[in-house]
């Protein structure tokens, strides 16, 4: 892949990250930040570790568009994945929100005991701890982006999975700034807020979990 | 007014006002500033604007689907004026598709002369997970392929 399409591809990214990302998934970076207060040697970490992991989905689903060569039969199958991902992370913020603002009471540590699947998913990116963030931003690489999708239409005309996979990172390096900017910033917020604002804080977290929650079953109720 | 009162405006009022703002913030980032309706309805039949035709098939148009997209040159008082006049000897069209309101990456498709005078190409149009449905499709003058293109005309359409 010639270099004026990786630039192409990193600076589709870094606009985007700074109009498209910070409005469509800003809330979700912000949220998980401000509600998880990442016990780490420096607030940049969570944020890297977070960034990283996202990257590292895009480049592997940026290999296997690439290396399939088609679009759009790989995207239909994925999209189901995609919004299941998407009402995940908005139940996780729902969780995380109420949490904050107070609102849950025991009730949060009773689901927790449980142990299906959605709830261990759940408890490996809650908490305090920096490293959750890695797995969170494998995770939400998955959500649904009509910009990461035309990337990813990129990927499948590029010519193979290495070609691919490098489009993505591209493209994936790009938006890091903005995210990063947008996570460390709510991470300071949090823990500036105090008490009431706090659980304001909380509630609106969840009420974005509402709003992502609705948004990926309003895709399912339209297929 | 006591604590007492304070912390139970809080706990009733705050549930209730939060998501009619959050909610109200929230659908004007979706919606962004006011939408222009749309003007072309491919499942009607083709388009016209400016002596260019623009159709889309399969009908109706679908997001995250391989869709074929026509443009035909048609002559205005029996002659080639207008944009057909411009593109008649040209042997390729780009047609660049947007989504108003939001940055949705660059999607150019490139349309080739058949044996009948009309451009074709395959094209996809990713989904929004924002809902926005409302496309923009620019028929873009020759040249384009080197730089953003002069747009010769415009099509709004909706893709479920």
């Amino acid at each position: 892949m010639i270099q004026s399409l990786l630039w192409m591809s990193f600076t589709a990214g870094l606009l985007g990250g700074l109009g498209h990302c910070s409005g469509m998934c800003g809330p979700i970076v912000g949220a998980f930040s401000v509600s998880a207060t990442a016990r780490a040697r420096s607030p940049l970490i969570p944020q890297m570790l977070y960034n990283f992991g996202r990257v590292t989905t895009y480049t592997a689903l940026g290999a296997v568009f690439g290396g399939v060569g088609s679009f759009v039969g790989l995207a239909s199958g994925m999209e189901w994945a995609q919004y299941a991902v998407r009402v995940l992370t908005g139940a996780l913020m729902l969780l995380m929100g109420l949490s904050v603002a107070g609102l849950t009471g025991g009730m949060l540590n009773k689901l927790e005991s449980h142990n299906s699947l959605v709830l261990r998913a759940a408890r490996s990116v809650r908490g305090a701890e920096a490293w959750r963030f890695l797995p969170l931003g494998l995770m939400l690489g998955f959500l649904p982006c009509g910009l990461s999708y035309s990337m990813f239409m990129a990927s499948a005309g590029s010519g193979g999975a290495a070609e691919g996979a490098i489009n993505m990172l591209a493209f994936g390096l790009g938006t890091v700034p903005a995210m990063l900017l947008i996570g460390y910033l709510a991470g300071r917020l949090g823990s500036a807020l105090r008490g009431r604002l706090y659980r304001l804080g909380g509630m609106v977290v969840a009420l974005m979990g509402v709003y992502y929650i609705y948004g990926g079953l309003s895709f399912y109720a339209h297929m | 007014m006591s604590k007492r009162v304070r912390t139970s405006f809080f706990r009733i009022f705050a549930p209730l006002v939060l998501p009619a703002v959050v909610s109200a913030l929230l659908s004007g980032c979706v919606r962004g500033s006011e939408m222009p309706p749309p003007d072309c309805m491919p499942e009607m039949g083709a388009c016209i604007q400016n002596g260019l035709s623009f159709s889309i098939s399969p009908s109706p148009v679908r997001a995250m689907r391989e869709l074929m997209i026509s443009v035909g040159l048609l002559p205005l008082d029996g002659d080639m004026a207008g944009a057909s006049g411009e593109l008649s000897v040209m042997s390729e069209l780009i047609v660049e598709f947007t989504m108003p309101g939001m940055k949705m990456g660059e999607n150019r498709v490139r349309l080739k002369r058949n044996a009948h005078g009309i451009y074709e190409g395959k094209g996809i149009l990713p989904r929004c997970p924002s809902g926005q449905r409302l496309w923009r499709a620019a028929v873009l003058a020759p040249g384009a392929a080197e730089g953003p293109g002069r747009e010769m005309a415009v099509f709004l359409f909706e893709a479920r």
